[in-house]
């Protein structure tokens, strides 16, 4: 079971998406249309609060990826907050750690 | 690794639902040869990584099954993941690929991409120091 939504409590400026369940072959179309729906035209920073993300895949970091390039080209970010353990050792493993603004806390 | 091992093929149709299974299998062996929890979830990652490629890849063949064939030795285990008609370029295509390739050779000992008439995917992973004390 996958599920992104919208964090309407979101911080002036800050696009907040909640990620939850796992990102994989059978959920990874989904993710990726639905990201690139709720981060628009890229015009302001993005927060992934992965809290209940259980599971992501090389093609959910690849997605990952082209979002950030979305809203690098309008100087904004991505924040990632609350990855698990076994995912956070994906980013570290593939370097995504470094690209990414990886962050224990809002 | 000795000489002697046991062997299981699964014959696996190219269907994402079918997954789940080949993880819970290999989780399954694993525990069983006594690898420690956290190389158990590291293999099942790896197993989904070369499955999900095989399953999304656009290969020749129209074969829609591939063979997994493992290969338990009483110092770790190999397993093959088999599939027609492919080209390993298909198989591991564009950034996710690039990234899934990184993933299964950080988390397994050995990792190779074989291609002539078929495709053939080798993982392996030594027990060492993966035992599970408990096991």
């Amino acid at each position: 079971m996958f599920e992104i939504t919208q964090d309407n409590s979101s911080v002036a400026g800050k696009n907040r998406i909640v990620l939850s369940g796992e990102i994989d072959i059978s959920t990874v179309s989904e993710f990726k249309t639905k990201l690139h729906e709720l981060i628009g035209d890229g015009t302001t920073d993005v927060e992934l609060l992965c809290e209940d993300l259980s599971y992501i895949d090389s093609a959910g970091l690849g997605i990952l990826v082209g979002a950030l390039k979305k809203v690098k080209n309008h100087q904004r970010n991505v924040y990632i907050y609350y990855l698990r353990d076994n995912i956070k050792k994906l980013f570290k493993i593939t370097g995504l750690d470094k690209i990414f603004i990886l962050e224990e806390a809002t | 690794m000795k000489q002697h091992f046991d062997e299981i093929t699964i014959h696996l149709p190219k269907k994402a639902e079918y997954v789940g299974f080949i993880r819970l299998t290999v989780s399954g062996l694993l525990s069983k040869m006594g690898f420690d929890i956290d190389s158990v979830e590291d293999i099942k990652v790896v197993v989904s990584e070369i499955c999900n490629k095989i399953i999304s890849s656009k290969c020749k063949s129209e074969e829609q099954h591939y063979d997994v064939k493992f290969h338990l030795y009483e110092g770790g285990f190999k397993a093959f993941f088999k599939v027609s008609d492919c080209i390993a370029d298909n198989l591991f295509k564009g950034e996710s690929g690039e990234f899934a390739k990184v993933i299964i050779s950080s988390l397994t000992d050995e990792f190779s991409i074989e291609c002539d008439d078929c495709c053939t995917i080798t993982i392996g992973k030594y027990l060492g120091d993966s035992i599970n004390a408990n096991g």
